[in-house]
């Protein structure tokens, strides 16, 4: 059983990470905190005697259950709102739509000239997370953020190790591709993201 | 592979960094948040602790101390299905299983066996005036 220091030692160590990777799901500061808030209490409340070593994969499951009754809810609220409004313009095409093809149409429009400070290749990263499709996103951020081995991201995310490396696969390529898009080569990104 | 793991750990460096320019209004908030978890947590083990050790009884006892009316209601509910059980299971009924047992076999018809006997055919035409 884990102690009160332990969860507070972890919490501190991933509230940060929790709620940015939230931020970048459901695009709304103010739910994201709303959601790890719950997360943690949850972790706190529900999964007291579980060992600490067992809090990283149990708060990302817990975190991505909230988003995901999150979504749901927002799904039911939209779908009266589009009832009660009108009956037409329904732009319904699943989970699995990849948002990146329509950014990178945008994106050539909008090409950087200048060089970027890190300040813009955070913001311009983020966006490219934030368009991620959903499991893609949970993948990388579980796996490389949270630093989750795939078994454990496996768990976490109810799905095969396969699936796991796929995902991440593919958010990488998608990541790298807008970057370059945005005018990063990958030298660039080195220099801001520091050669290791 | 090793190119992506690369591009990976490049763009996760600098979401680690951007963490530590993160508002202080939002790092308040998430503290507080832990602070919450943390003190959820610590009366979570303590119950867990208190049913680990006899906490059950003691859970009980609280319930009884709150409700006593119920509680004493309850209690003569007890007693009283306790004492007609009793009676029930313990009253000596032999000879009333033997009446109820002659009876039946009186009221029912005879045996199969009984018409294959011979010796109940002798038996009868002796008795029989």
């Amino acid at each position: 059983m884990a102690t009160p220091e332990e969860l507070s030692e972890f919490l501190a160590q991933v509230e940060r990470r929790a709620f940015k990777q939230t931020a970048y799901a459901v695009r709304d500061d103010h739910v994201a905190m709303d959601i790890v808030q719950d997360s943690m209490l949850k972790l706190a409340e529900k999964y007291a005697k579980q060992p600490a070593s067992e809090y990283p994969m149990l708060f990302q499951r817990i975190l991505q259950n909230t988003m995901r009754d999150y979504w749901r809810r927002q799904k039911v609220r939209n779908l009266w709102t589009t009832l009660l409004s009108s009956f037409g313009g329904g732009d319904d095409e699943g989970d699995e739509r990849d948002p990146l093809e329509t950014l990178q149409s945008d994106d050539e429009q909008h090409q950087p000239q200048a060089q970027l400070e890190s300040r813009q290749t955070i913001t311009i990263i983020e966006q490219a997370i934030k368009t991620l499709p959903t499991r893609q996103r949970e993948a990388f951020m579980m796996r490389y953020w949270e630093e989750l081995d795939v078994a454990e991201t496996a768990k976490a995310m109810g799905c095969s190790q396969g699936s796991v490396k796929t995902h991440c696969s593919r958010a990488v390529h998608a990541l790298a591709r807008i970057m370059e898009s945005q005018g990063f080569s990958k030298q660039e990104l080195g220099k801001f993201g520091g050669e290791r | 592979m090793n190119q992506e793991h690369d591009t990976a750990k490049q763009i996760i460096h600098l979401l680690n960094d951007n963490l530590a320019s993160m508002d202080a209004t939002t790092i308040n908030k998430l503290a507080q948040a832990r602070q919450r978890a943390v003190s959820a947590h610590a009366l979570s083990t303590q119950s867990l602790t208190d049913l680990q050790q006899g906490g059950v009884l003691r859970l009980f006892g609280s319930y009884f101390h709150h409700h006593p009316a119920f509680s004493a209601g309850l209690l003569c509910c007890l007693v009283l299905l306790t004492v007609l059980t009793v009676q029930q299971f313990s009253a000596p009924s032999n000879d009333q299983d033997i009446e109820q047992s002659d009876g039946f076999l009186l009221a029912s018809d005879l045996p199969p066996e009984a018409y294959v006997d011979r010796g109940f055919d002798q038996w009868l035409e002796k008795t029989s005036y």
